[in-house]
């Protein structure tokens, strides 16, 4: 095979009959795809669209991007894709640390698994070799004790990872995740349930740097170093993401980097500040500024932070590692305070207590369980008990009750429990009142109230794994001028403008680069990078191109799957209640957006045509 | 009027937040009082030219002034304004 940075080894899995075989790259769908997201899901597309979640014929594909693993910084991506059973949507969710790396440096481009096992299993990959080992001794413990039996840690101190369910997926919570070293999480879309349906407890990987790709002597070296320097520079001079360091007295320097310094929830204060922080349920979409700083990044670094660990090549170190030092969870260390959880199970729950916080984030690393689900099913429970729709309530703020309903989802151990673990669309709907259910395609809502950043409400509404910020990240340009100012709470031109962060996302997580590299970077890096590792030729235009390929690669299988335009929507809430704060009086006009939306994608009606799908070349 | 700051910012004003007495009734007359008073804090707000640095925020009451009227935006006391530094925005290279 002539393309750089692949292994150009996949294995495929079958749990039932317990058979592994080994393939190379297809070099066309690699071409067309570019690896990672994109390449998964045309995986994905081959195993049919039509299959059942939960049946043993769906596929759970691992699948590293052409970067994964090598100097390229930030460079530590790994993508799950699977056919949710949340959703019944196609789904990727990506993981960082350093699993991935190392599942490239161990010789794999993919592990796609299909089947299910009769009894638990692992997975065992090693030097180019996938073997299917007994998992009875591990089966009902939780990541952080699975993570340790295999003697793997939590940073890079060892040659060994651990990609584990807890016992979330094991006992069928739709919502369950994936995480590799303790914390680092594929949160979304259920890829833990389906993982939990075959059987599969935990893939574990050993590899060393010796298996990385590095580029040819000569000319091809001196042009990946030049595409690495410069991408490397931009990142270390972005007031984002420059690397943050701090003076004698502990306070930070100056050119330190925000999201460096602070973490994802640096965002805390700026998103509650313009009226877009859901609150109670989205019932308003602005709290006080001071529960709003009582979790932010800033009250974590001032308060509690102890350690600011990274992933594979990365100098971020966005992640901040707490401890909490007083009350019942005196004593907890756990990393992963990042905005999304410090908000679902914040001012979405009426909660202003970081250790309540800290505390449940841990039981979802711990149990396997989507952050961002679990304190958007808890506040749908709140708001059912203030409306008197349930016998065992649930009141606003109550941390010692969101503790005990995240672990009796977790285990299924209460008839409540049970009835959330189906995730917040489905609960709602059993308790006959779907319309306090904050989800789109049957995931919950992320941290960006469609009242107050309107390019999110059509973000949100038209991603293909269901309710997400991830796909087209609109915050960039509606909050800080990314790549080019538009007012939140304008309408108008938002189509068009998440059109082109979407594609440019689907781009890089197929690379696959971690996403908070665009607040750094941009096509042109994008382009050189993958130029200079794959060896072909990539314009800015060419990213662009093969982004939307993508997208509509992956709407061409929900399409498949039976979704059309009517499943691109928004909880009736945002579009008939008013927000609070600077969004007082504001709806989410979804509507007009999206018409403007479906012109600039070529669709009809949500549906991506044939004309389309030839013109982009994704069937002949 | 009270100023809130945020992230890398809190430093350099010494806290969550200022009090300015007898304010302005512009946020730009506001930030050049505000930028005398505090050491380091014009870099932080201002280019050389005086216009207020790309993904610096400046708001009042929730709404960014580049969606209103800039440094000419009216405030009175009782305004809520707050200041980020960039938060989640990028280099000029886009």
């Amino acid at each position: 095979m002539a393309l750089g940075g692949f292994a150009n080894r996949v294995a495929r899995v079958n749990l039932t009959d317990r058979s592994v075989s080994y393939e190379g790259i297809n070099e066309d769908d690699a071409r067309k795809y570019i690896g990672a997201r994109g390449l998964g899901v045309k995986y994905l597309l081959d195993n049919g669209a039509d299959v059942d979640p939960s049946s043993p014929d769906n596929m759970l594909a691992l699948v590293n991007g052409p970067l994964t693993g090598t100097e390229v910084t930030m460079s530590g991506r790994l993508a799950f894709v699977t056919k949710s059973p949340l959703t019944g949507t196609v789904t990727d969710s990506h993981m960082g640390g350093w699993s991935a790396a190392r599942l490239r440096w161990a010789g794999f481009d993919a592990v796609l698994i299909t089947g299910k096992a009769n009894s638990p299993v692992y997975l065992e990959v090693e030097n180019g070799e996938v073997a299917i080992r007994d998992a009875s001794e591990i089966w009902g413990k939780g990541i952080h004790d699975t993570v340790a039996h295999f003697g793997s840690d939590s940073g890079n101190k060892t040659d060994v990872s651990v990609m584990s369910i807890g016992q979330a997926g094991e006992n069928g919570v739709l919502f369950a995740s994936f995480l590799n070293e303790d914390d680092r999480a594929a949160g979304r879309g259920g890829t833990g349930a389906v993982a939990g349906m075959k059987n599969l407890k935990c893939v574990v990987v050993r590899g060393t740097r010796e298996g990385r790709w590095r580029p040819e002597q000569g000319e091809k070296r001196q042009a990946f170093r030049e595409a690495q320097g410069a991408h490397l520079k931009l990142i270390m001079e972005s007031p984002v993401t420059a690397p943050s360091s701090v003076n004698d007295d502990g306070s930070l320097k100056e050119g330190s980097g925000a999201l460096s310094a602070f973490g994802t929830n640096v965002l805390m204060n700026a998103v509650n500040a313009v009226g877009g922080l859901g609150t109670k349920n989205s019932q308003a979409t602005q709290t006080t500024p001071e529960a709003a700083n009582a979790v932010s990044g800033e009250t974590m670094r001032d308060d509690f932070l102890t350690a600011e660990p990274t992933c594979h090549a990365c100098p971020v170190a966005c992640k901040k590692e707490v401890e909490i030092t007083e009350g019942p969870h005196a004593g907890l260390k756990m990393e992963s305070f990042e905005y999304e959880p410090a908000w679902s199970l914040g001012a979405n729950c009426g909660n202003d207590d970081p250790a309540v916080i800290a505390k449940v984030i841990d039981q979802c690393n711990d149990y396997g369980m989507d952050a961002i689900e679990i304190g958007n099913v808890i506040s749908m429970y709140m708001e059912a008990s203030e409306r008197g729709y349930v016998d065992t309530p649930l009141d606003w703020g109550d941390g010692a009750g969101m503790v005990r309903v995240a672990e009796e989802m977790a285990m299924g151990s209460s008839s409540i429990g049970q009835t959330l673990a189906q995730g917040t669309a489905k609960a709602a709907a059993a308790w006959g009142h779907p319309e306090i259910s904050m989800t789109v395609k049957g995931q919950a809502v992320p941290a960006y109230d469609p009242r107050g950043i309107k390019g999110e409400g059509l973000g949100y509404a038209t991603s293909n794994r269901g309710a997400c910020h991830l796909r087209g990240y609109t915050p960039a340009s509606e909050l800080l001028g990314i790549p080019v100012q538009t007012d939140p709470l304008e309408w108008d031109g938002k189509g068009p403008l998440l059109k082109i962060f979407q594609d440019l996302h689907a781009f890089s997580d197929s690379l696959d680069l971690c996403k908070f590299s665009a607040f750094a970077v941009g096509a042109p890096e994008y382009a050189a990078l993958y130029e200079t590792v794959v060896g072909l030729p990539m314009s800015e235009e060419d990213v662009m191109v093969a982004g939307e390929r993508i997208y509509n690669l992956e709407r061409y299988y929900n399409n498949l799957a039976g979704f059309d335009g009517s499943d691109d929507s928004l909880p009736e809430r945002f579009l008939t209640e008013p927000g609070s704060g600077p969004a007082e009086g504001h709806v989410c006009e979804l509507d007009q957006m999206k018409e403007q939306y479906y012109d600039a994608r070529g669709w009809d009606d949500g549906v991506v045509g044939e004309a389309k799908l030839r013109e982009l070349e994704i069937i002949a | 009027m009270q100023i809130r700051f945020y992230a890398t910012l809190r430093p350099i004003v010494g806290g969550r937040s200022v009090e300015l007495s007898d304010p302005p009734d512009t946020i730009g007359a506001v930030l050049e009082r505000l930028a005398d008073d505090y050491d380091g804090l014009r870099a932080q707000l201002f280019d050389d030219d005086g216009t207020v640095r790309r993904f610096v925020a400046i708001m009042v009451d929730g709404r960014d002034i580049r969606h209103v009227e800039g440094l000419q935006s009216r405030v009175n006391p009782d305004s809520e304004l707050d200041i980020f530094p960039p938060v989640a925005g990028g280099s000029e290279h886009h």
